[in-house]
C-alpha cells in the first residue's frame, strides 16, 4: 500500500525543496564553512580531550597560582594552578554536551506537542498552545535560571531547565507546518487508505516538517550553549572540579585586576562556538527555505 | 477608532489565560523542591502541633488545585510571600530594586535603538554592498557575544585599564545624577549591544520588504532624493513591526539584566534574582518570575495594540 502511494505521480512524500542541492548552497556559503570549521575544532576538542590536553585539568599545582602564559602552560595558569588550555579543552565537553542535550529535549518534547496540537487539533491544540504562549511568555533565560534553582544544581538539570525553557518555540513551528501539512493531498490520500495516525505522522508529516525544525535546532544549540554558560556562571551548571566556560569566567571574575588573562580565554571561547552555531543557523535558514532571505 | 477599543478588550482578554497557566506554572515550581518544606520552615523544632498549625496556615493538606487558588489569592492582593534571607516581603523587595532595572532597560533601550535602527536602515538601502555586510557582522557579533562576557572585557578596558568609568557600583539618579549616569553606561551599552543586533537584523528585513513595494518604486518615478525615499516613504511603514520588537526586547533586557547587574554590582531586580538563587531564597525566585512573566505579558499587550495604533491598514482590518 506504501508504495502504491508513493509511485503515484503528484502524491510527493518528499520535500519540494532538493536536500542536495541545499547541502551544496551551505557548503558554497563562506559563512557556513566558517561556522562549520569552529565547530569542528570545538566537537574535535570535545571528543579526544584526554589526548590532547596538556595537563591534568583537575589537579592544582600552587606553586604556579595565576601565571600568564608561557612557553609551558600557553594560556597560563588559574587561582589553583591549573593549566587554562586543558580546562578549556574539557570545558568544550561541559559546553557541547550541555548544547546539545538541551537541543535535543527541546526538539524531542517541543515537537512532540507541536505535531500533537496540530495533528489532533480541537482541544488539545488549545490546551498545548495555551500552555506553549505562558511559557513563551518570560524570556527564555529567567525561565532556564527559575527551573534549575528549583531543581537543583547541577549539569543534568541545568540541561532539563534549558531544554524545557527552549521547547515551546518548538512546538509552535512544528504545529503551524503540521496545520499545513495535514491539509496537502498526499496527507490526505494515506489518511484515505486507512493508514493509522502514528503511521501518517511518522512517514509523511515528520519528513516533510524537518527542514524549519533542523534550523531552529542550530539556533537553539547556540542559545543552549550560552544559556549553559550563564547557568555555570552563577554556580548553577556544572559543579567544581569539573571544568565548563561558564564556571571558568565565574571563578576568573574575582581576578579581573590580577590575572584579566584568566577571563580572557573561557568567554572567548563560549563566543566563537556561540557564533559557529549561529553562523551554521543562518546559512541552513537560507540553504533549506530561500524565501526568507 | 471604533474599532480599536473592542480589540484592545479582545486582546486583553486573550492575555488573561496566559497569565493564569504561567501563574500556575510559577505555583507548581515550589512542588518541584525536594522533602517536605513544612519540616523545613519548623527548623529544630519537629513539634506535631506547630507542623500541623504551619500546614493549616499554608493550606498544604488542602488539594493541589485549591492550594493554587490561595497562592494566586494571596498573589493577586500582593502576597508573594516573606524572604527567608532578608525577612521582609517579596512585594516589598520587588518594588525597591526594579525602578533601577527599568532605568537599566531604558538605557540599554536607547542605545540598541540608536545603533540597531540606523545599521538596519543602512544595510537594507545599500544591500549587497561592504555596508551591509558590516551591519551584519555587527549584528552577528551582538546576538553572539556572551553579555557577561562582554561586561568583564569592557570592565577590563575601560575602568581597569583606561580608568574611565567605575567597574561596580551604583549612585541612585535622584542623589547623584553625574555618577548615576558614570555607573550606568557600561552596563546599558553592554545590554544594548545585545539588543542592537536583533533590532538591526528585523529592521533591515522590514526596510527590505517596504522597499520592493510599488509605492517606493513610484516615489523614485518621480524623482524623490533617495534619502528621503528611504526615509520619508520606507522607514515609516516599516516602523510598525520595530514597535512590537522593541517592546519584546524590552522584556528580554530582564534577562540579560540578571547577568549584567551581577557583572557590575548594579543592585537591580536582576542581582536580587541571582543573590535569591545563590541563597535559595525560594519565595524570591518564585515572584521574580512570576512579575517577570506578567510585566512581558502586558509589554506584548502594548506593543500589539501600538501597532494597531500606527498601522492604520490594521485598523481597517
Amino acid at each position: 500500500m506504501t508504495l502504491a502511494l508513493e509511485r503515484q505521480p503528484g502524491i510527493e512524500t518528499e520535500a519540494p525543496t532538493p536536500r542536495g542541492g541545499a547541502f551544496r548552497k551551505l557548503m558554497a556559503n563562506p559563512s557556513a564553512v566558517l561556522g562549520l570549521s569552529i565547530a569542528a575544532v570545538c566537537i574535535g576538542c570535545a571528543l579526544f580531550a584526554q589526548w590532547i590536553m596538556p595537563f591534568d585539568p583537575l589537579k592544582p599545582n600552587y606553586a604556579l597560582i595565576r601565571k600568564p602564559a608561557s612557553a609551558l602552560h600557553w594560556l597560563g595558569t588559574d587561582e589553583l594552578g591549573r593549566d587554562i588550555l586543558s580546562r578549556l579543552i574539557l570545558g568544550a565537553r561541559t559546553s557541547l554536551s550541555a548544547g546539545l542535550v538541551s537541543a535535543g529535549i527541546a526538539v524531542g518534547v517541543g515537537s512532540f506537542f507541536g505535531v500533537l496540537a496540530g495533528y489532533i487539533g480541537g482541544t488539545v491544540d488549545i490546551v498545548i498552545s495555551r500552555v506553549a504562549d505562558a511559557l513563551l511568555a518570560t524570556p527564555f533565560l529567567i525561565v532556564a535560571i527559575v527551573l534549575a534553582t528549583f531543581l537543583g544544581p547541577s549539569l543534568a538539570n541545568a540541561m532539563i531547565a534549558i531544554g524545557l525553557a527552549a521547547a515551546p518555540v518548538f512546538t509552535r513551528i512544528a504545529r503551524a507546518q503540521v496545520i499545513d501539512i495535514k491539509a496537502t493531498d498526499y496527507v490526505e490520500s494515506a489518511r484515505a487508505l486507512g493508514f493509522r495516525d502514528w503511521r501518517i505522522v511518522v512517514h509523511h508529516i515528520l519528513p516533510n516538517i524537518a527542514a524549519p525544525l533542523i534550523v531552529q535546532a542550530t539556533l537553539t544549540m547556540a542559545q543552549a550553549i550560552t544559556a549553559e554558560a550563564s547557568l555555570s556562571f552563577l554556580g548553577l551548571g556544572e559543579q567544581p572540579p569539573i571544568p565548563s566556560w561558564g564556571a571558568m569566567l565565574n571563578s576568573a571574575k574575582s581576578y579581573l585586576t590580577q590575572a584579566p588573562g584568566m577571563s580572557l580565554w573561557p568567554g572567548l571561547a563560549i563566543f566563537l562556538s556561540v557564533l559557529a552555531f549561529n553562523l551554521i543557523g543562518d546559512a541552513l535558514r537560507d540553504a533549506l527555505d530561500p524565501r526568507q532571505e | 477608532m471604533s474599532g480599536v477599543i473592542p480589540y484592545v478588550v479582545r486582546r486583553a482578554l486573550t492575555a488573561l489565560p496566559t497569565i493564569a497557566i504561567f501563574a500556575c506554572f510559577v505555583f507548581l515550581l515550589q512542588k518541584l523542591l525536594p522533602g517536605d518544606p513544612v519540616l523545613a520552615m519548623a527548623g529544630e523544632d519537629r513539634d506535631p502541633a506547630t507542623i500541623a498549625a504551619l500546614r493549616l496556615q499554608y493550606h498544604l493538606d488542602d488539594p493541589l488545585p485549591l492550594q493554587f487558588l490561595h497562592w494566586a489569592k494571596g498573589a493577586l492582593a500582593g502576597d508573594l510571600g516573606e524572604s527567608l534571607r532578608n525577612h521582609d516581603t517579596v512585594i516589598h523587595l520587588i518594588a525597591q530594586k526594579l525602578p533601577v532595572t527599568i532605568e537599566l532597560a531604558l538605557l540599554s533601550t536607547l542605545f540598541s535603538l540608536l545603533i540597531g535602527i540606523p545599521a538596519g536602515i543602512l544595510a537594507a538601502a545599500k544591500k549587497g554592498s561592504v555596508w551591509d555586510n558590516l551591519a551584519r557582522g555587527v549584528a552577528l557579533w551582538g546576538v553572539s557575544i556572551p553579555t557577561f562576557w562582554f561586561g568583564i572585557v569592557l570592565i577590563i578596558i575601560v575602568s581597569v585599564n583606561l580608568q574611565w568609568l567605575p567597574a561596580s557600583g551604583y549612585a541612585s539618579i535622584a542623589e547623584d545624577p553625574w555618577q548615576n549616569i558614570r555607573t550606568m553606561i557600561l552596563p546599558a551599552f553592554v545590554l544594548g549591544n545585545a539588543q542592537a543586533g536583533i533590532l538591526m537584523r528585523h529592521t533591515r528585513s522590514s526596510m527590505l520588504e517596504v522597499l520592493r513595494q510599488d509605492y517606493v518604486r513610484t516615489a523614485r518615478a518621480k524623482g524623490l532624493s533617495e534619502m528621503r525615499v528611504v526615509m520619508a516613504h520606507a522607514f515609516r511603514n516599516a516602523l510598525g513591526p520595530l514597535v512590537t520588537v522593541t517592546a519584546v526586547l524590552l522584556g528580554q533586557l530582564l534577562a540579560g539584566a540578571v547577568l549584567t547587574e551581577q557583572v557590575f554590582s548594579i543592585p537591580g531586580f536582576g542581582k536580587m534574582l541571582v543573590d535569591a538563587v545563590f541563597n535559595r531564597d525560594y519565595a524570591v525566585v518564585q515572584g521574580v518570575a512570576l512579575c517577570t512573566g506578567v510585566g512581558f505579558i502586558v509589554l506584548n499587550l502594548l506593543a500589539d495594540i501600538a501597532q494597531l495604533l500606527l498601522n492604520p491598514r490594521l485598523r481597517a482590518s
